[in-house]
């Protein structure tokens, strides 16, 4: 399989545990750093968190395999596709709303992880 | 206290939260490579051997940067409950040139100008979402 596609699918993934993760610190109903410190047992016991983590830690090892094969330099700013799959999850699953602004950032974003993948 | 202001406030704390997060990942995924250019793999089903996964997180460098992942997954879920995904992911940029000048600093990668460009590109994005 293309190495690129590889990439591209760990990114996704990722995107899909973070949208686990946020579904779960909603549910929680826990907000800032201190109180996730008190409350250590109820966030790592919480279903979403623990899926979000999962989720995670399987597009972490695509992610490793993939850095046997290319530039750090090449891979990492490919995450930014990563805005693009997360805004539209967000927009579809958390029913956040999305500014024309953000949509005008989100669209250099994607030129730019353009030129990083046709620029070698 | 306006409610605004003290909105303002917890927008600062928050960007303060991603960064130092993003300064630690940074580091992490700069450690994680050099470990994998350690690591020989044959192709992606080799991560379905479990002896695979134990050599990959066996290696030191791997193991060091996955263990720093983990303690920013704990500044990220403090930042996502205090705003929205949308709004914090963005953030994450800064971390593209920082782990594009340690790429070249500590793995002597080389990076072209047109994926500098790209980059630049990819800031550019993020500044317009900062200000939505």
């Amino acid at each position: 399989m293309d190495i690129l596609i590889i990439v591209l699918a760990s990114i996704l993934i990722g995107s899909l545990g973070q949208i686990a993760l946020k579904y779960g610190m909603i549910r929680t109903k826990i907000v800032g750093t201190r109180e996730i410190v008190k409350n250590l047992f109820k966030v790592f016991t919480n279903f979403y968190i623990l899926l979000g983590i999962a989720i995670f830690a399987a597009s972490s090892f695509v992610w490793l395999y993939s850095m046997t094969r290319l530039d750090i330099s090449f891979m990492y700013p490919l995450v930014s596709i990563g805005y693009l799959f997360v805004t539209l999850f967000a927009i579809i699953f958390l029913k956040e709303r999305v500014s024309l602004k953000r949509w005008a950032g989100l669209s250099l974003i994607i030129i730019g992880s353009l030129l990083i993948m046709v620029g070698v | 206290m306006s409610i605004s202001k003290v909105k303002e406030k917890g927008k600062t704390k928050t960007i303060i939260l991603v960064l130092v997060s993003v300064l630690i990942i940074s580091t992490a995924q700069v450690l994680m490579k050099n470990g994998m250019n350690m690591i020989t793999l044959d192709g992606l089903s080799s991560l379905l051997n479990l002896y695979n996964l134990i050599k990959i997180i066996s290696n030191p460098y791997v193991l060091g940067g996955l263990i720093m992942y983990s303690l920013a997954l704990v500044l990220w879920l403090g930042a996502m409950s205090r705003a929205d995904v949308s709004f914090i992911y963005p953030l994450l940029s800064t971390g593209y040139i920082l782990t594009t000048i340690f790429a070249i600093v500590f793995l002597s990668e080389q990076v072209s100008l047109f994926r500098w460009i790209g980059i630049g590109f990819i800031f550019a994005g993020t500044f317009f979402i900062g200000k939505s």
